[in-house]
């Protein structure tokens, strides 16, 4: 009797173990589709604070438990800018409403002296309703850009109001430590599966 | 029957004429919240020679642009930060360009698409409705224009 208790103990508990066991691999092979960052600084380094849309002031710390993505852009990009915002937006679409409650989809501004609140505002939400824009001085811009290796610059100079801004296309994602944790180069963010699989990892992690 | 064949013949040579041999498949303008948007299309030329877009104008905005988007070499990247992780160094740095004029290749395509060849549409005069048709005005060289019905699709 206690020689069958083991064998039935070994039939039934064998597969499971083991499915826990590859449970337990998978999550630590998942391959992120995103670059990794291998050695993650402290969240301290990806600190800002900036001007939401709202008009109130926003940090990076006010999303701690959300999966951040940073994109940085401005309104009157007609190509790359809501190219990559739809990316975003289709993203967002895919998780569910759980998980859109802890994804923070944030468009900071390269180009502050036109990109008012209220246009940002206006801009932001058409991709996604809980999208923020964030915009500030130049200077606090570009020190936010700078931690990010992010370089912008105008270029097709016009006039005061009429010019482009040259600038990084790259999509940042931070867990919800604060960490950044995978950068999403140029093009890459038009892969919606891979990206939402990547902010689904994020969210477990 | 002779005057019948002639209209068929002068109304055949002014298509000929418009396009000379340039279609247009797939346009569509870029549903947008702001004032800036851009329109796309594939360019099929079916002549034996290469076809010159030289500008584009649309009842819908102030000014229309050929553009392209391209990497922009920020040169020095002088004050960014070296600290940065590998993985962060050398980030593409996107710019948009003018372009003189657009070249569909004999018997080729040209495709204008979202982080290429585009048209930029500046101060838009009224705010765009998914599924609206907008009118675009290709001018082609030799003085010669194409009409272009784009659909605003919001992709």
């Amino acid at each position: 009797m206690p020689r069958r208790a083991i064998w039935i103990t070994l039939m039934a508990g064998l597969p499971l173990l083991l499915a826990i066991a590859a449970f337990l691999l998978m999550r630590d092979i998942y391959q992120p589709y995103g670059t990794r960052l291998l050695n993650i600084r402290a969240a301290e380094a990806n600190e800002f604070t900036l001007t939401a849309h709202t008009g109130s002031t926003k940090s990076l710390s006010d999303f701690r438990g959300k999966v951040v993505l940073i994109f940085f852009g401005f309104v009157n990009c007609p190509d790359v800018c809501p190219t990559t915002m739809l990316e975003l937006g289709s993203v967002y679409k895919v998780l569910t409403p759980g998980e859109q409650e802890r994804v923070q989809v944030l468009l900071i501004s390269v180009d502050p002296e036109r990109d008012t609140p209220e246009l940002l505002a206006k801009y932001t939400t058409f991709f996604g309703p809980t999208f923020l824009g964030l915009t500030g001085t130049p200077e606090q811009l570009a020190e936010v850009a700078k931690k990010y290796g992010v370089f912008f610059q105008k270029s097709a100079i016009k006039s005061p109001i009429e010019y482009n801004v040259d600038h990084t296309a790259t999509v940042f994602a931070l867990d919800p430590r604060g960490q950044l944790r995978l950068i999403y180069r140029y093009g890459m963010a038009a892969a919606t599966d891979r990206m939402v699989e990547d902010v689904r990892w994020l969210l477990r992690d | 029957m002779l005057i019948r064949f002639g209209v068929i013949l002068l109304l055949l040579g002014w298509a000929f004429a418009q396009g000379q041999g340039l279609r247009v498949e797939n346009a569509w303008v870029r549903l947008v919240p702001n004032q800036t948007t851009a329109a796309y299309m594939v360019l099929v030329n079916t002549g034996a020679r290469p076809v010159r877009v030289l500008g584009v104008s649309s009842p819908i905005a102030a000014r229309g642009e050929l553009h392209q988007t391209q990497f922009v070499d920020p040169n020095d990247h002088l004050g960014m930060d070296h600290r940065h992780s590998p993985e962060m160094k050398g980030l593409e740095v996107t710019g948009m360009r003018p372009v003189k004029e657009l070249v569909v290749p004999a018997r080729g395509r040209l495709e204008l698409k979202p982080r290429g060849t585009h048209i930029m549409l500046i101060d838009l005069r009224q705010p765009l409705r998914q599924g609206q048709r907008v009118r675009l005005v290709l001018r082609l060289e030799g003085g010669r224009t194409l009409s272009v019905d784009a659909v605003v699709r919001a992709q």
